[in-house]
């Protein structure tokens, strides 16, 4: 699951949940692709937020993974491992250790994408 | 050096960093009932620099109009008055920053950045918990570590020794603090604060901000602000000079009760509001 604010949502982007107005009618239901006109119709009906497929995390993570190597990750982690104090049973540093992790992996994965497409147009 | 040493610092009213006029001004229009936007539009009106930055910030993406807007009364409306008076404060802030000479070690610009950074996610904090003030929790992230200004300024040596064992034994800065002082920047801040004559709870982010006082009774307010912090510190926004990313307490994240699978939603909306914060206030 992925909630976005409605100023970053884009053409093309498919809902996961529904989307119900103050009335609770089902204004849109899940799979719909978003359009400029629905973005526009959604934030005329006072929405600030919605559910976007495929926004999650956990997919662009297992994309990095691809990308780089099992060294190239176990130096990731041990860098942001050294930037944390230990913490145990806090599930809010658990989960803010992840996103700082995968922030980082995918900092590198798309560096490094990019250098192999240059290295290729060389 | 002890407590009452800072308190002798604090009284040399001739030294002492201010809060801008315009801000005072502000801050009393907006209290006063019969208050109009035209009012507030001349205040605003008399610094230039400031206009420009009001205007800039309602043609950002971040409130993505359809239309330009070039008045200055029409952007107060929009904006509402305490989106404008955070505004007066930031760039205050970044003035008041840069006005003084601290020590080498402790680096100004950064040190802004981290406060504009907890301003933003404690406001993002506050808005996703639908707190009732995120504008008040707003100003309290921008000060919460205002005593570090203090210490920057009049305690080169001390200060700059703090500093180092900081970075050298990685150790969170209020426990070094403690260690070399004989108290931290959250004591310094509540007193500059007090002096400011800032709101009540205003005063109570900045004093509690680390949660470190387990009789102080910890509201949404400053719950928000440990947090912000916290994640500012994580995501790199800035740096008030710590060297590790310090642990959020488990009650200040159960205060706010946020569902944990929003984190991920706050994060990127916290990193998009700072870019386009610091460029705008920095202009």
């Amino acid at each position: 699951m992925g909630t976005v604010n409605l100023n970053d949502v884009e053409d093309g982007m498919v809902l996961l949940s529904e989307v119900s107005n103050k009335h609770g009618n089902v204004m849109l239901k899940p799979g719909d692709k978003l359009t400029d006109k629905t973005i526009m119709l959604l934030k005329s009906w006072g929405i600030t937020e919605v559910d976007i497929e495929g926004h999650d995390g956990d997919v662009v993570d297992g994309k990095d993974k691809d990308v780089l190597s099992p060294d190239i990750i176990a130096s990731i982690e041990k860098e942001v491992n050294g930037q944390f104090f230990d913490f145990t049973d806090n599930p809010f540093m658990e989960r803010l250790y992840g996103i700082v992790k995968k922030s980082k992996m995918k900092c590198v994965a798309e560096a490094t994408i990019g250098n192999s497409d240059e290295t290729e147009s060389n | 050096m002890k407590p009452n040493q800072i308190d002798r610092i604090i009284r040399r009213v001739d030294r002492l960093p201010t809060l801008p006029i315009i801000y005072t001004k502000l801050t009393r229009l907006l209290q006063a009932p019969n208050t109009t936007v035209q009012t507030v539009g001349n205040i605003i009106a008399e610094d230039q620099a400031i206009a420009v930055k009001v205007l800039r910030l309602v043609n950002s993406a971040f409130y993505g109009l359809p239309h330009k807007i070039g008045s200055l009364k029409h952007a107060i409306v929009l904006l509402g008055l305490n989106q404008v008076k955070n505004l007066v404060l930031a760039t205050s802030t970044l003035q008041m920053f840069q006005e003084f000479k601290s020590a080498e070690a402790f680096d100004m610009k950064k040190f802004w950045e981290h406060s504009v950074g907890c301003a933003i996610a404690a406001k993002v904090l506050a808005e996703t918990a639908h707190m009732g003030s995120p504008d008040d929790v707003f100003s309290g992230g921008l000060l919460h570590d205002v005593g570090k200004l203090i210490h920057a300024i009049y305690l080169d040596e001390a200060f700059t020794a703090v500093i180092a064992d900081v970075q050298e034994n990685e150790v969170p800065m209020i426990e070094s603090e403690k260690k070399i002082l004989g108290y931290d920047h959250s004591y310094t801040g509540r007193e500059l604060a007090a002096r400011w004559s800032l709101s009540q709870g205003t005063i109570e982010m900045i004093a509690h901000h680390h949660l470190s006082d387990s009789s102080a009774r910890i509201t949404k307010e400053i719950a928000a602000v440990h947090v912000g912090d916290i994640l500012c510190i994580a995501l790199g926004l800035g740096s008030g000079g710590e060297k590790k990313v310090p642990v959020a307490q488990t009650k200040a994240w159960d205060i706010l009760d946020i569902d944990l699978s929003r984190l991920d939603y706050i994060v990127t909306r916290i990193e998009k509001l700072f870019s386009e914060s610091v460029s705008i206030l920095e202009s």
